[in-house]
């Protein structure tokens, strides 16, 4: 859990998008603005994101003197973490350009497919098969 | 650390990586679109698993990966 809140550290830097959804029409934005740069980079981190908070995206305040009431609170989120919902935390960088999102168990297939559209549309610099001219240099060799 | 050579032992290497502790792993994938390169990276802040790309075929494996990883992340059980 610990390593999930330092994940949340620096999230105020981040445009956090509620909606799995629009964080894909806006990395597709951000993707085709930043096409005719040189160089083109798009980073996505995937990470288990425990639902400690209720959603909240922002650190957890620290504890303080105050520690007596806030530690029967603790024991309740304990209890919550417990048995809550795990979701996956994505992110993704262009540059400066950070966005961010959280997907539920219910809206992963919809989150997926528009991913991997998403994917498939812009990752078109790589190498293609070269299987069809492959086969007919070896149609001619035998 | 270095790349992995083979799609197939890397995404092995992953999987266990996961299932050995899902908290503390995350996933990373990085395109380059000027090198026509796309690199994987999974790491749970020990042990790093790399791999690299530049052949289109390659992301259909990787989609499929990351849907199965996606779809374990974003479940009820803690493991």
């Amino acid at each position: 859990m610990t390593n999930s809140t330092n994940f949340v550290k620096s999230e105020q830097r981040w445009h956090h998008i509620v909606l799995g959804s629009a964080l894909i029409a806006e990395a597709e934005a951000i993707a085709l603005q930043k096409r005719s740069q040189y160089q083109f980079v798009l980073c996505l981190v995937y990470a288990l994101y425990p639902d400690i908070n209720d959603g909240r995206v922002k650190p957890k305040p620290r504890a303080t003197a105050t520690a007596a009431k806030s530690s029967v609170k603790s024991n309740k989120a304990s209890q919550h973490t417990a048995d809550a919902e795990y979701r996956c935390l994505i992110r993704a960088v262009l540059g400066s350009k950070k966005i961010s999102t959280v997907i539920a168990q219910k809206d992963v297939n919809k989150f997926q497919l528009a991913y991997c559209n998403l994917l498939k549309g812009n990752m078109d610099g790589l190498k293609k098969k070269e299987k069809a001219a492959k086969s007919k240099a070896k149609v001619q060799a035998i | 650390m270095t790349y992995f050579t083979s799609w197939e032992e890397y995404a092995k290497a992953v999987e266990k990586l996961y299932v050995s502790d899902p908290n503390k792993c995350r996933f990373v994938t990085k395109y380059i679109h000027s090198k026509g390169q796309l690199c994987l990276k999974m790491t749970d802040d020990v042990v790093c698993l790399q791999y690299r790309t530049e052949h289109t075929q390659d992301i259909k494996k990787m989609e499929k990966l990351i849907s199965q990883l996606m779809r374990h992340m974003a479940s009820k059980e803690s493991k």
